[in-house]
């Protein structure tokens, strides 16, 4: 996965950046919040490691990160509000992103109001494709690998301790996790902007796409079924064939094969050249 | 099939100094014929056969049922060419049918999946330095390329003294310097694991052929070709053809930063 371009380029061209001291101010308080609330998480997770979850919260799931959109998508629908940090990470199944795209979208339509924010640095050019296809306005911001969510503006949820090799979940309610889960909170969205004006500034790999057809092609190179595919971006089956047949014709091949070849040979050489500094938009 | 070249095959460098000077020979017979035939219907000496791709298949098509040699070098390219699938299926029938056929494909640039596909084939298909195109019919005509006729590529036929000893020249210097198919690095070293044809495969999907060209050019069935697609998938670690390409562009390109030219790799 390649990274997004430089912040500053980005900014720039999204103009809902600010100048470089206030980009600096913002990094800064994100860091510090996040480095209070993430010792907290570690206390926290070293004590329900041992015990049950208690009144002061615990460890609510356990597992790989489809049971944990699993789980979200269960409870959600009691939900009012839902804020969410989230580092994609490269090391997780490449259709998870798909997948929560469709949850997402399901709650949302529910009636559940939700923010939702990136870590741009992780987020390669085809997830910012696949988070500016969503009519959900997602945000990017310069977070540390630190995931957040917080419900209904009070129920906490961090990553919690290791249970048995697998990664965990868990749910805190005590004041000072709390607060810390707000300053942090606060701090990313300030610094926030949004993925569809990111995705619209950056130089695409396949010129003359649709945001759609570039979005299409972000989940085909995630291994999705046509299925899944057309309900992330709630279109018909035919329509997003059709979305395939036009890229198929726009990179000059006619089988699927070969445009995932020439996909991949066009990312390949979009990362051999280096950006031009200054350059808006690489 | 074909009989190997009747000396082993030099190093690189040599090789590629030898070939030039009688390709560039070839290419200038070539050059002034192409600008004379280009205002003329040709004389004696030869003539445009076909203009436009297709149409100089259906011509070479046509007329491969008659000969009884052919020699030809040609390039594979590293784009896909869509004609390449039902070149190699005509040339297994022709071959089938008794004619002697040895082919060189130029190295500039191909695929380590057409190597594969190449050495899958058993056909004696050899690879070298080869700048020029060229086919020699019978040992008695020389297929060119033509001049451009209304944008169009074209073809040409030429049956003069000049032009054939220029060709056979260029045509034994290619041969001495070329090898094997099969000797060279192709995807069998990208993709370990997966079986020779399963290469051939990748190598034709590779080259945007369809279901119904792999299994023409392999000689299989419909069926074998979308069980051997499958059987890749599950290779690659994935379940759709669009990420297989994804995944084997990737592997290739590991291979290609290791090594400049894996096809020439010895």
């Amino acid at each position: 996965m390649t990274r997004a371009g430089p912040r500053g380029t980005l900014a720039r061209v999204t103009g809902t950046g600010a100048d470089d001291a206030t980009r600096v101010r913002h990094g800064r308080e994100i860091t510090e919040a996040a480095a209070a609330l993430w010792s907290r998480q570690h206390q926290l997770a070293t004590r329900y490691a041992a015990t049950e979850a208690d009144d002061g919260g615990g460890v609510v799931v356990v597992g790989a990160a489809e049971e944990f959109t699993a789980w979200l998508f269960d409870r959600s629908p009691t939900w009012r509000t839902l804020h969410s940090v989230r580092v994609t990470g490269e090391s997780e199944n490449p259709d998870i992103l798909p997948a929560a795209m469709r949850n997402n979208r399901r709650i949302v339509d529910d009636g559940l109001q939700m923010v939702s924010v990136f870590a741009e640095d992780h987020c390669g050019p085809d997830v910012l494709d696949l988070l500016a296809s969503q009519p959900i306005p997602y945000l990017l911001a310069p977070v540390p690998a630190l995931n957040l969510k917080v419900v209904d503006g009070g129920a906490v949820l961090l990553e919690g301790p290791r249970v048995d090799g697998h990664r965990s979940l868990m749910s805190v309610h005590d004041q000072t996790s709390m607060s810390l889960a707000r300053r942090y909170w606060r701090a990313v969205l300030r610094a926030s902007r949004s993925a569809r004006e990111a995705a619209e500034g950056r130089a695409p790999v396949v010129p003359g796409l649709t945001p759609r057809q570039r979005a299409v092609l972000a989940l085909l190179a995630r291994d999705v079924s046509d299925e899944q595919a057309a309900e992330v971006l709630d279109i018909s089956v035919r329509t997003l064939r059709s979305e395939v047949a036009a890229v198929k014709t726009l990179l000059g091949v006619s089988s699927r094969f070969a445009a995932g070849l020439e996909l991949g040979r066009r990312m390949a050489a979009a990362r051999a050249v280096p950006a031009a500094p200054g350059r808006p938009g690489r | 099939m074909t009989a190997g070249p009747p000396t082993p095959p030099r190093t690189g460098d040599s090789h590629e100094d030898d070939v030039a000077r009688p390709a560039a020979a070839l290419e200038r017979r070539r050059a002034a014929l192409a600008g004379e035939w280009a205002r003329t219907s040709g004389d004696d000496r030869g003539r445009i056969v076909a203009v436009g791709q297709e149409n100089f298949h259906r011509w070479l098509f046509t007329h491969l049922r008659g000969w009884r040699q052919l020699d030809s070098t040609r390039h594979g390219g590293p784009r896909p060419t869509p004609d390449l699938p039902s070149s190699l299926a005509h040339n297994r029938r022709s071959v089938q049918r008794g004619l002697r056929m040895t082919s060189v494909f130029a190295a500039e640039g191909l695929p380590p999946g057409l190597v594969d596909l190449l050495a899958e084939q058993d056909l004696g298909y050899r690879v070298a330095h080869a700048p020029l195109d060229m086919k020699i019919v019978d040992g008695s005509q020389v297929l060119l390329e033509g001049p451009t006729i209304d944008g169009e590529r074209s073809i040409m036929l030429a049956e003069d003294r000049v032009s054939l000893a220029l060709a056979h020249t260029y045509w034994s210097v290619l041969l001495r310097g070329s090898r094997p198919a099969d000797d060279l690095v192709g995807l069998r070293e990208v993709l370990r694991g997966a079986t020779s044809r399963q290469h051939a495969v990748l190598g034709l999907l590779a080259r945007d052929a369809t279901d119904r060209q792999v299994a023409e050019v392999l000689g299989v069935s419909l069926r074998t070709v979308g069980t051997e697609v499958a059987a890749i998938k599950r290779l690659l670690g994935v379940s759709t053809r669009f990420a297989a390409g994804l995944e084997l562009g990737r592997l290739l390109r590991a291979v290609e930063a290791s090594d400049p030219s894996p096809s020439l790799r010895g």
